[in-house]
């Protein structure tokens, strides 16, 4: 894994991107527990993201870039369309 | 046997004192804490082989880093998955776990070491000592938050304390095992009596009893970094024994025996106790940031302050990290060529032990503070006076190369000293920050998520570092070679300055061989290699503080019924 940064704004901008990638992945870990997900397939739907990212990461920053939202978007498909509050 | 461990097994009797939970709570964290003493192991781990000092198949420096990272990575991870489970099964099955992963791990990774399978090392200490590391980290945390509701900040901060004490001991145990256990290679003696042959790869060999062994050769300047001094000379590879394997067995067995005691400590305290005297704080506008409604560990998780607080957990120990990183080598690199009287090799190692000090009383001191000041506000003031202080070193580094004053240096000592407490603070309150955001019911497993942010700040946040140090060398390399006559360039190096990245990759061109060529008059850039870092980090404190500032209670329809 190899990253090249020429000034601190790409150094800055890697630190928010990677922070929006883990969030949106525990964002979605909820909201698959929320679709009634939850078990083996809520667990193994946001670990294929964590997969995808990591691969991106190893084939560099772009990837990684591209990967995140693709994978984001096919999760709004794939997701149950009713979702509810775990209120007990 | 399972039963014993189980929640219903542990709830406490009447008239049970809940200071009893402090010392297993601590028991447990100075464990998993020794996590952060792994750079102990890395000089003997380089050297399994040639034992006094590296063989050509012995692992590489970079090879075995790699381990902590792994297990700080299987930390969060494991922090996240296992804490619903926590919150089904209670701390002490979860404790006995992290002593079976903790101690397992450092058995298994032993093998790894004996055997030369490193694979087995990142598996054994890595993945399931890191799985260890966070179940042991997440365990005591909720029960610790429902025995002293009155003082959540003080209980955790108890608790976490041992994490950052962790290291500190198991300096005092790891060294000495090694020792105990190392075993010289067979000594063939001094240099010129011994008859050397080196093949095509570049391994130095030596007869003995007619059959040729490799060999490795102890030289003046390898004295200094063997772990038990012996004498310069040739020495038969394969014959010694380092010692870190043995170590790793023995400490694994003394933190399985320590974890297990201490898990058998814990006590949950029963459905709807309180301490005697004490009544939960009101629902009005004064307390409306401590919640005593729950929320579910899976929906907290679509809250906007589960965010926020990653945030505010991840800058922070990202922020940590980068003066972390920085801070012995702007001690040596500017204190010490400026102040060289007073900044020597002993000033400098006790700076390093302060710093661990600082850590861990910071845990303890700010997380109990939070329970007076409000943690909202505690993070202000981490955030604020990060960002003054982040902001001020580049400030101190610059004035010191221009007038060497002891001020600078009683400053910068200060200054860095009062953000490693907060550094360890920040880790401290944020379980007192989620029981009032998000309730008690499931803030041990809402923890576990939010450590998360924590690997995540301990793998980007290095590699930004590294990234701004390069960055910032690149510039002065430039900069100052801009100001050199080429051809004095070209006398010094042997290359001209077109060949400059090559130079710089070989480490022949380094600043300070530039400085020796540079102008009269023209200024060291060492001392402001490290400003982007400070700059950066006080960027990240603000977000961190926006985060923090915009913090509001849990929306109610969030809420678990009762």
């Amino acid at each position: 894994m190899s990253f090249s940064f020429s000034n601190s704004t790409e150094v800055f901008i890697f630190i928010i991107l990677c922070s929006v990638y883990v969030c949106s992945i525990l964002w979605i870990y909820g909201d698959a527990a929320t679709r009634d997900m939850g078990g083996f397939k809520g667990g193994i739907l946001p670990l294929i993201f964590v997969i995808a990212a990591a691969l991106a990461l190893t084939k560099g920053f772009l990837w990684a870039l591209l990967a995140w939202p693709i994978g984001y978007v096919a999760w709004f498909f794939l997701r149950p369309a009713t979702a509810h509050v775990i209120t007990e | 046997m399972f039963e014993l461990l189980s929640k219903k097994h542990i709830v406490a009797k009447e008239g049970f004192n809940r200071w009893l939970i402090a010392p297993a709570a601590l028991g447990i964290h100075l464990c998993i804490g020794s996590v952060y003493a792994w750079s102990l192991f890395n000089p003997a781990l380089i050297k399994r082989l040639g034992v006094v000092t590296s063989a050509a198949d012995d692992w590489s420096l970079q090879s075995v880093t790699i381990t902590f990272t792994i297990a700080i990575v299987f930390l969060g991870l494991s922090a996240a998955v296992a804490g619903k489970w926590l919150e089904k099964v209670g701390p002490r099955m979860v404790g006995s776990v992290a002593a079976c992963c903790w101690g397992g791990g450092f058995m298994i990774g032993g093998f790894g070491i004996l055997s030369g399978q490193l694979w087995l090392l990142y598996l054994g200490y890595g993945v399931i000592g890191g799985c260890g590391l966070g179940l042991g980290y997440v365990s005591p945390v909720s029960t610790l938050i429902r025995w002293f509701p009155d003082r959540r900040g003080m209980a955790t901060g108890i608790a976490i304390m041992g994490f950052g004490g962790g290291a500190m001991i198991a300096k005092f145990m790891i060294e000495p095992f090694i020792k105990l256990f190392y075993k010289a290679p067979e000594y063939l003696g001094a240099i010129v009596d011994v008859t050397l042959t080196t093949d095509d790869s570049g391994r130095r060999f030596a007869e003995v009893a007619g059959v040729l062994k490799e060999v490795v050769i102890v030289g003046t300047n390898d004295i200094a970094n063997m772990l038990v001094p012996g004498p310069e000379g040739v020495y038969l590879v394969g014959t010694g024994t380092i010692g870190v394997a043995q170590a790793f067995f023995t400490l694994g067995a003394i933190y399985f025996v320590i974890m297990m005691c201490a898990a058998f400590g814990y006590r949950v305290p029963a459905e709807g106790w309180k301490p005697k005297g004490w009544e939960p704080p009101p629902e009005d506008s004064q307390h409306a940031m401590i919640s005593q409604h729950s929320v579910h560990i899976d929906e907290a998780l679509k809250t906007p302050q589960f965010y926020q607080l990653w945030i505010v957990l991840c800058f922070n120990v990202t922020a940590g990290i980068g003066v972390l990183a920085v801070a012995k080598t702007m001690m040596n690199e500017i204190f010490g060529s400026t102040l060289p009287d007073i900044v020597d090799f002993g000033f400098a190692s006790t700076y390093v032990l302060m710093i661990s000090v600082f850590n861990m009383c910071g845990r303890f001191l700010w997380a109990s503070a939070s329970d007076y000041l409000g943690r909202r506000n505690t993070y202000w003031i981490f955030f604020t006076l990060g960002i003054i202080l982040y902001c001020s070193i580049p400030y101190t580094a610059q004035q010191v190369s221009v007038n060497p004053s002891v001020v600078w240096l009683v400053y910068f000592y200060a200054a860095t000293m009062i953000i490693f407490t907060m550094y360890g603070g920040g880790f401290a309150t944020i379980p007192a920050y989620l029981a009032d955001i998000f309730g008690t019911k499931y803030v041990g497993g809402i923890h576990g998520r939010l450590l998360t942010a924590w690997s995540s700040a301990g793998v980007f946040g290095p590699l930004a570092i590294t990234s701004l140090r390069e960055i910032s060398v690149k510039n002065a390399i430039n900069d100052l070679v801009s100001k050199i006559d080429p051809t004095a360039f070209q006398t010094a190096f042997g290359a001209g300055i077109d060949q400059l990245d090559q130079l710089v990759s070989a480490k022949t061109v380094t600043i300070s061989k530039l400085m020796e060529i540079a102008p009269v008059g023209t200024v060291d850039p060492t001392a402001s290699l490290y400003n982007t870092t400070m700059y950066l980090m006080a960027v990240i404190l603000f977000v961190a503080l926006i985060a923090n500032a915009t913090m509001r209670p849990v929306n109610s329809k969030h809420h678990m019924k009762d």
